[in-house]
C-alpha cells in the first residue's frame, strides 16, 4: 500500500520534482551564480510573458482543444503597443487588448461555432496573425516611446524587489488555479475535455465556454506581447515566434494530457519554470553551448513525455 | 424491411463533394482571378515557375498526406529538411562525392522517420507532441553540425543539375515532382497502403482486429514522411548557393499541412487524397505568386493564405457521426 | 395515478421517408412502458423528438399537464425527462460526485462546496442501493455502476420520466436485476419509465405495458399481463419469426468422430480466468454462457491472439500455438467478430465495400497493387448472399441499419474462409428480423463445416442455436450441456452455480 501511495504522490508532483532536480543541478554547476537574486529575477522575468500565455493554453488543452496562434497574437499586440506607446498606458492597454479580444474571438468562432478542428483552425489564424504583425510596420521593428513612463513599467518595473511581469504572472496563475478547482466554469472545462458529447448532453454550454477560453487565451497572449514590447522598448514582429511549440511543451511537461480532460493549471507554471531554468542553465554555460539549447530542451521534453506515457499506461 | 436510406441533407452531400473536389474549385477560382488581374500570368513560364516553387512543399505534403491519413501529424518535417540539407552540405564540403552523399542524406531522413514512427507506435507517444519535440531537437542538431554558420555548397555539379532546364525552359524538377505525385497517387489509390492508412485513421482499434499490419503501416508512413523531407532537403541544397541552418525549412510543415487540409484529407484520419494535396500545394504557390506579381506587400500573402485555408476548412467540415 | 406524458398525433418526415405517422400514446405516473418495434419502426425518432434532438412536424406533446416544445437535451432535462443509454454519457476522468453534479455543483461563498457535494453524492448512490467511493473517477467503475451514476444524476435533477434506451445491453444478469430493483423503486416514487429493448424476457419481467410501432405507425398499446411473446412479435413484424430452433441437434450425434479444431488447456489470466479447458470440433456450434465478467470476451481475445498475456496451452488443429498474434490467427483460420461493433468493428466513414474487404485485401493484391475487378466481384457476391441491404457498394457503412452493419462485419470475417469463428454478442442491438437471419446464417456455417464459438448473454438465443453450451463461472468452465440436455432452465441453473445433478444425501 505504501508504495502505491508513494507512486501516486510522485506522479502527481513529478513536474515539481523535476524542477527541483534541475534547480539543484544548476545551482551545483554554477555555485553561487545561479541562486543569486539577479539571476533568478531575470529568469523569472524572461519566462513570465510565455507563462501568462501558457496559462491560457493550459485551459484550452484541458478542454481538448489547441491554440497554435498564441505567438501570432502576442506579435500583433506587441506591434500595436509600440504604435500606441506615445499615447500613454491606458491607450496601449485598450488598443492592444481590444485587438487581442478580436483575435481570440475569431479563434473562438472558428472552433466553437463553426466547429473546425482546433489544430488546423488555429494554425490558419496563426499564419494570419503573424502576417498581420509583419504588415503593421513593413516587417520591421518599431521603437516604442514612453519607455520610462507607465508603459515602460509594464515590462521593466519592479515592485518590492520583484519584477512587475512576475507579479502579473503569479496573479494570473493563482486566478487560473482557483478557477480550475473551485468554479463551475472551471470544472466544466474538464468535462468538455473528458467527453464533449456527454458534456453537451449534461447541459454544459460547451460553445460558450470554448468561446470564452479562446478569448481569454487571446487576452493573455496579447498581454504577454504588450509586456514584451515594453521590456524591449520596441515592437518586434517576430515576437512569440515559437510560442505555439513552447506553450504546448510547457503544458505537457507540467502534467496536462494532450488529449484533454485531465491536468493542472499549476502544471503550466511548473512547465514554464522548467523551461526557464534550462534556458538559464544553458546561457550560463557560455556561447558555444547555445547551440545545444534546442537539443537539450527537446531531449528533456522527450524524456518527460515518455515518462508520462509509461506512468499513464500502468 | 427496406433500408431507411434517409437522404442526408444537401449540406452533407455538398460537403462530401467539397472534400473530394473543393481544392480543384479553389484552384480554378485563383486561376481565373489571376488571369484577370495579373499581367503575364498566362505565359508558359508561369507554369514552370510554379513547378519550381512547389517542388519541396509538394514532396513534404505527399508524405504528410499519408501521416495525416492515419490520424497522425508530423511537425518535424521542416527540421528534418534542415538537418538533412546541412548534412549533405557538410559532406560535400568535406569532399564526399555527390551520389554517396545524397544517398546517405536520404537514408538519414528515412531513419529519422522510422524513429518517429517507432515512438508513435511502440512508445505510444502522441504524434503532435513527439514531432514538436523532434522539430526542436533536429533544428538544434542542424545548428550544431554547422556550428551555427551557413555552409556554401561545394558541388558545382549539383548546383548545375538543380537549376538545369531542358530546351524550352522546362525545369528538370518537373521529372521529380511528377514522379513523386504519381507514386503517391498509386500508393494511396491503387495499392493496399491507401486502404490500410484509411482504416487505421478511421478506427485504429478495429484495424488491429482485422489483421492490418498496424505497426508496419505506421512506421512506414512516418518513414516516408522523413524520406520525402530529406528529398526536399536535397532539392533545396541543389538550388541554393548556401544553406543556413537556422532558416532553411522553417515553417514548411505549415504549408504542407495546409495543403493537405485544403486538399480534403480529413485531419481526423481517413482516405489520403493525393490529388487534393497536389492542388492544395499549387494553391499555396499561386497565392504567393499572385501577391508577388501584383506588387502587393508580401506580408499580406500570409493573411490571404490563412483566409483560404480557413475557408476550405469551413466548406469541408465533417458532420460528427 | 395521473397521466404524466401524453403524445397526440405525432408525425415526422425526412426526405423520402415518413418516420412517424400520427402516433399517440399516454403514460401514467409510475408506469413502466415498453416501446417496441423493428429497426426503422420509429422508436428512435419518437425518442429523439421527446428529447429535443428532432423537431416534430405535427402533433402535440403534454408533460405533467403542460404542453411542451422540447428544443434540446438540456431543455428536456430541466423539464424532468432524462435518458439513460447503453453507452455511458458521462465524463470518464471526473469523479462520481462530479458527474452527478457537474453544472450544478453546490456552492458556498462563491466557491464549490466539495464537502457537501461528496456527501450528497454518497447519499444519492446509497438511495440506489450502491456503496461506492464518490471521489473515484468513474472510468474505474463497471458499466452497470456507471449507469447507476447516470440515474443518480437524473434523480438529482428531479426527473419524472426516464427513457431507458437499450440500457441493459451491456449488463449481465445480476446487474440487470439490480437495475430492475431501481426501476421498481422509481415506480413507487411515481416516476414513469419508457423502456426500449429488444430482449423479450426483460420486457415481460419489468414492464407494465407495451407500445408497438411498425413502419412509423402505432400498432397498439397493450398491458403485458394480457399478451405473450408470439403476440408481441407478430404485432411487430407481422409474422411469427421466433428464430429457428436448431434442427441439427436432433441428428448430429457423431461429434466424437470429428476432428478437434480448437483445444484449450488450463488457460489462466490474472484475476479473470482460472483454468479453462475446452474443445471445439469441426462444424460444431459451441455456446459460451455466463455472467458478464465471467471472462468470456477475455477468453475469446486470448484464443484470437489479441491478448498475449496468459498461461496455458492452445492447440489449433492439433498444433500448439505460442506467441499468438492476430495476423497469425487469421492465417490459421481463427477469426473473432467483436462485441462492440461501433468501437471495434465498423469503419464508420468507409464504404460498405471497403469495410467488407479490409481483411482479405492482402489476397486481393499482387505486389501491393489491388485487383479492383476481383475486389468488386467479391463485394457483390457477399452483399447478395448475406442479404445486406445497402443502396450501393460505395455507401458509407454508417448509413446502414445495425442489422445490416452486423451482417457486413460478419461477411468480412467469412470472406477469410475461417475454420473457427468466434462471435461475441452478434445480435446485440439488432431487430428481430435481422436477428433471425443471422441465426440462420450461423446454422448454415456450421453445416458447411465451420466451427463457431457463440458468446451471448441471451440464453434463449444460445438454447435455440447451439450444439453444446459451456457455462463460464468464476473463471472456469462450470459445466457443459449438449444435445437433448440443452434447455433454458439448465443453463440458468448452471450460471447460478447449481450443479445439474445434485448429490443428495
Amino acid at each position: 500500500m505504501k508504495s502505491i501511495k508513494a507512486k501516486q504522490i510522485i506522479s502527481e508532483y513529478s513536474s515539481w520534482l523535476a524542477l527541483l532536480a534541475l534547480i539543484l543541478v544548476s545551482a551545483g554547476m554554477n555555485r553561487g551564480d545561479f541562486l543569486s537574486f539577479t539571476n533568478i529575477s531575470n529568469l523569472l522575468r524572461q519566462i513570465s510573458m510565455l507563462g501568462i500565455s501558457a496559462i491560457g493554453v493550459n485551459f484550452i488543452v484541458i478542454a481538448g482543444c489547441k491554440d497554435l496562434s498564441v505567438g501570432g497574437m502576442a506579435a500583433v499586440c506587441s506591434m500595436i503597443a509600440a504604435h500606441l506607446s506615445g499615447f500613454g498606458l491606458p491607450v496601449v492597454l485598450f488598443g492592444g487588448l481590444l485587438a487581442a479580444f478580436a483575435m481570440g474571438c475569431l479563434n473562438g468562432v472558428l472552433v466553437a461555432k463553426l466547429k473546425i478542428m482546433p489544430f488546423i483552425a488555429t494554425l490558419g489564424t496563426m499564419i494570419a496573425y503573424k502576417g498581420i504583425a509583419l504588415l503593421l510596420n513593413d516587417s520591421k521593428s518599431l521603437a516604442a516611446q514612453d519607455g520610462d513612463g507607465p508603459f515602460g513599467f509594464l515590462g521593466k518595473g519592479i515592485v518590492l524587489g520583484i519584477p512587475f511581469p512576475v507579479i502579473v504572472f503569479a496573479l494570473i496563475a493563482v486566478c487560473g488555479i482557483l478557477v480550475s478547482k473551485h468554479t463551475r466554469y472551471g470544472r466544466a472545462v474538464y468535462a468538455i475535455g473528458g467527453n464533449e458529447e456527454s458534456a453537451v448532453m449534461m447541459g454544459i454550454p460547451v460553445e460558450r465556454i470554448k468561446m470564452i477560453l479562446y478569448i481569454v487565451s487571446g487576452l493573455l497572449s496579447g498581454l504577454g506581447g504588450i509586456m514584451i514590447a515594453s521590456r524591449l522598448n520596441a515592437g518586434i514582429p517576430t515576437t512569440g515566434d515559437s510560442w505555439d511549440m513552447y506553450t504546448i511543451a510547457a503544458v505537457v511537461m507540467g502534467g496536462t494530457m494532450i488529449r484533454g480532460g485531465e491536468g493542472k493549471i499549476s502544471g503550466a507554471v511548473a512547465g514554464v519554470l522548467i523551461w526557464g531554468v534550462i534556458q538559464n542553465m544553458i546561457n550560463m554555460m557560455g556561447d558555444v553551448s547555445s547551440y545545444w539549447q534546442q537539443i537539450i530542451m527537446g531531449l528533456i521534453l522527450l524524456a518527460a513525455v515518455i515518462i508520462q506515457n509509461t506512468v499513464e499506461s500502468k | 424491411m427496406g433500408t431507411l436510406t434517409l437522404k442526408k441533407g444537401d449540406k452533407e452531400e455538398f460537403r462530401s463533394w467539397a472534400r473530394k473536389y473543393g481544392a480543384i474549385g479553389v484552384f480554378l477560382l485563383l486561376c481565373v482571378i489571376n488571369m484577370i488581374f495579373t499581367r503575364n500570368f498566362l505565359k508558359i513560364s508561369t507554369v514552370w515557375n510554379v513547378i519550381m516553387q512547389m517542388a519541396p512543399t509538394m514532396y513534404i505534403a505527399v508524405g504528410m498526406t499519408f501521416v495525416i491519413g492515419t490520424a497522425g501529424i508530423d511537425l518535424s518535417v521542416g527540421s528534418i529538411l534542415a538537418f538533412t540539407s546541412i548534412t549533405l552540405a557538410s559532406l560535400l564540403a568535406h569532399g564526399w562525392s555527390l551520389l554517396p552523399a545524397i544517398l546517405v542524406t536520404l537514408v538519414i531522413g528515412a531513419a529519422i522517420g522510422c524513429f518517429n514512427g517507432f515512438m508513435v507506435n511502440k512508445m505510444r507517444i502522441e504524434p503532435i507532441i513527439l514531432t514538436i519535440v523532434m522539430q526542436m531537437v533536429l533544428r538544434g542538431c542542424a545548428i550544431f553540425v554547422s556550428n551555427g554558420k551557413s555552409i556554401p555548397i561545394a558541388s558545382q555539379f549539383l548546383k548545375d543539375i538543380g537549376l538545369y532546364r531542358f530546351p524550352g525552359k522546362v525545369p528538370v524538377q518537373i521529372i521529380f515532382v511528377v514522379l513523386v505525385m504519381v507514386v503517391g497517387y498509386f500508393l494511396a489509390q491503387k495499392m493496399s497502403l491507401g486502404s490500410y492508412v484509411e482504416a487505421i485513421g478511421v478506427n485504429a482499434k478495429a484495424a488491429k482486429l482485422t489483421g492490418v499490419r498496424f505497426s508496419a503501416v505506421i512506421i512506414l508512413v512516418y518513414m516516408l514522411s522523413g524520406l520525402l523531407a530529406s528529398m526536399a532537403g536535397v532539392l533545396e541544397v541543389a538550388r541554393s548557393g548556401a544553406v543556413d541552418p537556422s532558416i532553411i525549412g522553417d515553417m514548411y510543415e505549415v504549408d504542407a499541412i495546409a495543403a493537405v487540409a485544403i486538399g480534403g484529407t480529413s485531419l481526423n484520419g481517413g482516405k489520403p487524397n493525393i490529388i487534393g494535396t497536389m492542388f492544395g500545394v499549387i494553391i499555396m504557390i499561386l497565392i504567393k505568386m499572385m501577391i508577388n506579381m501584383n506588387d502587393i506587400p508580401y506580408e499580406l500573402s500570409n493573411v490571404v493564405k490563412a483566409f483560404i485555408i480557413l475557408f476550405s476548412l469551413y466548406i469541408q467540415r465533417e458532420r460528427k457521426s | 395515478m395521473g397521466v404524466l406524458l401524453k403524445i397526440e398525433g405525432l408525425s415526422k418526415s425526412f426526405p423520402g421517408v415518413k418516420a412517424l405517422s400520427n402516433v399517440s400514446m399516454e403514460i401514467c405516473e409510475g408506469e413502466v412502458r415498453a416501446l417496441m418495434g423493428e429497426n426503422g419502426a420509429g422508436k428512435s425518432t419518437l425518442i429523439k423528438i421527446l428529447t429535443g434532438i428532432y423537431q416534430r412536424e405535427e402533433g402535440r406533446i403534454f408533460f405533467a399537464g403542460n404542453e411542451i416544445h422540447p428544443q434540446n437535451a438540456t431543455d428536456v432535462q430541466r423539464l424532468g425527462i432524462s435518458t439513460i443509454y447503453q453507452e455511458i454519457n458521462l465524463i470518464p476522468y471526473l469523479s462520481v460526485a462530479e458527474n452527478i453534479f457537474i453544472g450544478r455543483e453546490p456552492m458556498k461563498k462563491g466557491r464549490i462546496d466539495w464537502k457537501k457535494m461528496y456527501e450528497e453524492a454518497r447519499s444519492a448512490m446509497q438511495d440506489l442501493g450502491v456503496e461506492v467511493d464518490v471521489s473515484q473517477k468513474i472510468n474505474r467503475l463497471s458499466t452497470a455502476l456507471q449507469q447507476m451514476v447516470a440515474i443518480a444524476r437524473a434523480l438529482q435533477m428531479e426527473a419524472r420520466l426516464f427513457i431507458m434506451d437499450e440500457a441493459t445491453s451491456s449488463l449481465d444478469t445480476q446487474e440487470v436485476e439490480r437495475l430492475f430493483e431501481v426501476v421498481r423503486d422509481l415506480k413507487r416514487r411515481g416516476i414513469a419509465v419508457i423502456f426500449v429493448s429488444h430482449r423479450m424476457e426483460e420486457i415481460f419481467k419489468i414492464c407494465d405495458s407495451v407500445t408497438v410501432l411498425k413502419d412509423g405507425e402505432l400498432v397498439g398499446t397493450y398491458p403485458m399481463a394480457e399478451i405473450d411473446n408470439h403476440f408481441l412479435i407478430s404485432r411487430m413484424i407481422g409474422r411469427d419469426a421466433l428464430g429457428i430452433v436448431s434442427q441439427r441437434r436432433k441428428y448430429k450425434n457423431n461429434w466424437d468422430s470429428r476432428e478437434t479444431v480448437l483445444e484449450i488447456r488450463n488457460i489462466k489470466k490474472k484475476s479473470k480466468l482460472n483454468g479453462v479447458n475446452l474443445k471445439v470440433k469441426r462444424g460444431e456450434i459451441l455456446g459460451l454462457a455466463g455472467l458478464l465478467g465471467s471472462g468470456r470476451t477475455e477468453l475469446a481475445k486470448i484464443i484470437f491472439g489479441e491478448d498475449p498475456h496468459y498461461e496455458g496451452q492452445i492447440f489449433i488443429n492439433g498444433e500448439e500455438i505460442h506467441n499468438g498474434n492476430i495476423r497469425k490467427s487469421i492465417e490459421r483460420g481463427v477469426v473473432y467478430c467483436p462485441e462492440d461493433r461501433k468501437a471495434e468493428g465498423v469503419f464508420l466513414t468507409m464504404s460498405v465495400g471497403d469495410n467488407l474487404t479490409i481483411s482479405v485485401l492482402r489476397s486481393l493484391t499482387k505486389l501491393g497493387y489491388i485487383d479492383k475487378k476481383r475486389k468488386l466481384e467479391l463485394i457483390d457476391r457477399y452483399i447478395k448472399e448475406m442479404s445486406i441491404k445497402t443502396p450501393s457498394r460505395a455507401t458509407q457503412i454508417r448509413s446502414l441499419s445495425g442489422g445490416n452493419q452486423q451482417k457486413a462485419i460478419l461477411s468480412r470475417w467469412l470472406m477469410l474462409m475461417p475454420k473457427l469463428i468466434i462471435l461475441d454478442e452478434p445480435t446485440r442491438g439488432i431487430d428481430v428480423g435481422a436477428k433471425a437471419e443471422i441465426e440462420k446464417t450461423i446454422q448454415q456455417l456450421a453445416d458447411q463445416g465451420i466451427s463457431v464459438i457463440y458468446i451471448s448473454s441471451e440464453i434463449e438465443e444460445l438454447v435455440r442455436g447451439c450444439d453444446r453450451i459451456a457455462i463460464l463461472r468464476e473463471g472456469t468452465v462450470f459445466g457443459e450441456i449438449s444435445g437433448q440436455d440443452i434447455s433454458t432452465e439448465a443453463v440458468l441453473k448452471l450460471i447460478a452455480g447449481q450443479k445439474l445433478h445434485e448429490e443428495r444425501n
